[in-house]
This record gives C-alpha cells, structure tokens and sequence, in this order.
C-alpha cells in the first residue's frame, strides 16, 4: 500500500499510509491529514488515486503545493516524490512491483479485479458450428516421440515457449494448424502454413521444428 | 447512388533500435479488404505468441467465405473477438510461463463504401481526409480515463502532469471479457486510413504524420517507410508498425 513519510515534523505522526481514493490535506481538522501549521491552507491539497496511481492536486493554496521542488497545480505521484505543503515535506512511498521498477517501455494492463485463475474458454456458438470429431496427434519425432495425444481442448500447442510452437484449434467442422511462435514456419505434408492456418485431415503429416507428428481422426 | 472504391495498401512491421524482438503483428487481405495491427505484451515470448494468435484466428475467422465480417452485426464480430479473448488465456492456461501475456488490437473491414472498425488498447486508427488528419480511435488508457474523469483535458496535459503512457485499461487476453469497441464510418476516394501501434504514435507527433501522409508524392510504401525512419531517429525504444490505406475510385 501507498503512504506518506512525514520528514520534519516534530509531531507525533511520522507515516500516513494511503487507504482512500481520495485523501484531503489541510490545515483545517476536517482534512483526512491534517498539517496544524500557519503556513498550510485550510484545504490546502488532495491525493486521488485513479487504479494503481495517484496524483496530487493543489486546491489553490496560499502558498501553493511542490512536488520534488517544482510548484504544481495537478501532477502523478511516483515512488519517492517529495511533496511540499507549507513547512511539511512529505514523502510518497509506493511498493513496487518486482520487475516493474521504473520500466516505462513495459506495457501494463490495469486488472479490473484481483488476477484470477482463468475459466475455460467458452468459444460462442455461431462462428463455431458443429463439433468436428475426435482427432489425435501422434508425435513421430522430437521430445515427444512415440506419445499419442487426444485433441480434447479448444487450442492444443505443439513445441515449448521460446521455441518453435504451433498449435491445433478446433473450429468450424475440422481442426486447423496455425503457427504460434518460433523462427520456423510449420509444415502440413510438405507445405509451409500460411498466415490464418491450414485444415488438417486424417493422416497428415505434420513439422514443427524437431517435432514430427501424425494427425488422425476417428476413435 | 453506389460509388465503389478500390483499396491501395501498403504497410511494415519494424522491431526498432531498442527491443531484441518484435510483438507486433500485422494481418491484410487486400482482396477481402482486412486489416488488423496487433501490439503484443508480455515476457518470454507471450507477445509475440498473443499478438500472433490475435492476427492469425482473425484472419482464418475472415477468410471464411460463409462469413462477410463488414455486414455481421456488431454482436457477432464481438462474439469473433471475444474467441481471440479466450485463446490468449486458453493458450496462457496451457503455458504457466505465458501467463499475463496479452494484446492489443486494431481491425478494420473495408466494404466499397464503407470502414467497420474494432479496436482494444492504444493501437489506433486515423483518417486523413481533406487534407486533416483525424484519429478515429481512443486509446484504451489510463490518460484517456483521466481525461473522462475530467481530470485532464488533452492527453498532453496529462502527459506533461506525469501521467504514465504505458498502462493500458484493457486489452486481449487480459482478463476473462474484453470487449472491443466497434464503430463504422463512410469512406471517401482520396482518405487515407492509417493502422499502427503505439511505436509510432508516442514518438511522432500527429502534425509530423499528417505531413508525411499528405506527401503525395511519394508511393504508400515510401511513407511507411518514411515515418519508420522518423519514429527510430527520433527516439523509438518500442516496435512500430504502420498500415497505410489509400482509397481510389474505382476506375
């Protein structure tokens, strides 16, 4: 959780942690923190978080609010901000995640619940028709070699992450190969998949980097 | 009165100086008149993998001859959508190390006189038309949701207050519904219609790329290429891709 580091007061208050979506500051003792001195306004500034972040708005102080030293009137707080307010500097603590430390470049999606374990995929009825039927792969070469393996799911990868991967859908009435990842394109009887994939049919023989399997349908 | 138009396109998909790989991903079908510009996140290949599949199911989704993606009602092509929703958390499931991979999207569906259009995160999709270039999307983000609570007014505002460009309120493959938002607009002999992801559109301003794309005198693919270079000497530490549509009459 977030808080505020209280640096030079006297008082007893040294840490204010962040547990509202919004956190007034002000001298008057109405304010969520109140900063009892003559040099703060009555309703001085406020914290509001938005997700994960919060920013800082001055509401038109006397003396105005600075952040890290420059005058602001609205601003994104970071870990580690120093905000002025009057004779207080306070400071703003965030726990960062692990990995994320100031990597701007990385994208983040805001999760709109805790993360959760992810229910099957329910693929809709009309752009998928009719069930195809069974099918099975049996892997010829690779890791795998000699394994047989029922096609019961909606997407079945071939190959590990990192490597070459490829994967099996059902869709429509059959079962399409579609690269996944991986430098080398995968094979259907000799012929590269193209972009969108390519329907398998009993007895094909398929390539994906070291891998070699069979496909077949039927029980 | 039916005016039918004929599409030129013309597009590139660069890694850029910084990144080691590329998870963009770019699907056409100049024939069938599809689009689609995907930006993938995630470690350890998620990326590439989420925008890849994205791109791949739409395009086997769109060359389905029974299906015509530009008349399908809105339900159905978010029904289509929601299959990339859940391969990307099917194939995360199957994959620990894949886990929290996920993707943005822009689609666009060309008819003869019309654009339908699909789009999650912050790729985007532009129109220059009479000369003026006019974004035809809103990101899917954090700055934009601060503009919506009026707490900014313009994305720069909120850029120069600090607001963080990379966090993204939705996108493919991140949680169990995403819905895309969907929209249609006419089109007109003469627009020209811009795809990319946001390796562009965080590095070159939208009065650089308005320039670029009036420079009629340069062939389409002279001006993806064009704005590539502009984006990597200016500074892109992101992958960039670009797809340019012009729109002719039909002769």
């Amino acid at each position: 959780m977030e808080k505020l580091v209280v640096l030079n007061s006297n008082d007893t208050l040294q840490e204010f942690p962040l547990e509202q979506k919004r956190v007034e500051l002000g001298r008057d003792p109405a304010n969520d923190l109140c900063l009892g001195d003559q040099s703060v306004s009555r309703h001085h500034a406020s914290l509001v978080r938005i997700y994960t972040e919060y920013y800082l708005e001055d509401h038109r102080s006397t003396n105005g609010t600075r952040l890290n030293g420059q005058d602001i009137k609205k601003h994104m707080l970071k870990n580690g901000d120093v905000i002025e307010i009057g004779k207080y500097r306070l400071k703003f603590k965030k726990q960062q995640e692990k990995s994320d430390e100031n990597d701007l470049d990385k994208t983040v999606v805001i999760q709109p619940s805790a993360p959760q374990r992810v229910p099957p995929a329910k693929p809709p009825k009309k752009p998928l028709t009719t069930k195809p039927g069974l099918a099975f792969i049996h892997y010829l070469a690779g890791p795998e070699k000699g394994q047989e393996a029922k096609l019961n799911r909606a997407f079945f990868t071939i190959g590990e992450t990192g490597g070459d991967l490829a994967l099996i859908t059902k869709r429509h009435q059959g079962y399409y190969l579609l690269k996944l990842g991986g430098h080398t394109i995968p094979s259907v009887n000799g012929n590269s998949v193209r972009a969108g994939g390519v329907e398998l049919t009993h007895g094909d023989q398929i390539v994906s980097g070291e891998r070699q399997l069979e496909f077949l349908t039927g029980s | 009165m039916v005016q039918a138009h004929k599409l030129d396109l013309a597009y590139r998909s660069e890694t850029g100086p910084v990144r080691k790989s590329n998870q963009d991903t770019i699907g056409t079908d100049e024939a069938a008149g599809i689009v689609i510009v995907a930006d993938g996140m995630g470690g350890a290949n998620g990326g590439e993998i989420a925008s890849q599949l994205a791109v791949d199911l739409l395009m086997q989704y769109f060359a389905d001859d029974e299906r015509n993606p530009a008349t399908e009602s809105d339900r159905e092509l978010q029904e289509s959508l929601s299959v990339v929703n859940n391969a990307i958390l099917e194939a995360a499931e199957q994959m620990p190390e894949l886990q929290g991979m996920g993707t943005t999207l822009v689609l666009g569906m060309f008819d003869e006189n019309h654009l339908r259009y699909a789009h999650v995160g912050d790729s985007r999709l532009y129109r220059l038309r009479n000369g003026k270039l006019t974004p035809l999307t809103r990101d899917h983000s954090l700055i934009e949701d601060m503009i919506d609570k009026q707490v900014f007014s313009s994305p720069l505002e909120a850029i120069e207050a600090g607001v963080p460009r990379n966090i993204l309120s939705k996108a493919f493959g991140t949680a169990p519904n995403v819905k895309a938002e969907i929209a249609k607009t006419d089109i007109m002999a003469g627009d020209v219609y811009l795809f990319c992801s946001d390796g562009l559109t965080s590095i070159v301003s939208n009065e650089k790329i308005e320039n670029e794309l009036l420079s009629t005198d340069k062939n389409l693919i002279k001006r993806v290429d064009d704005l590539i270079e502009n984006a990597c000497n200016n500074g892109a530490t992101d992958n960039i891709s670009i797809v340019l549509v012009s729109i002719d009459k039909a002769a």
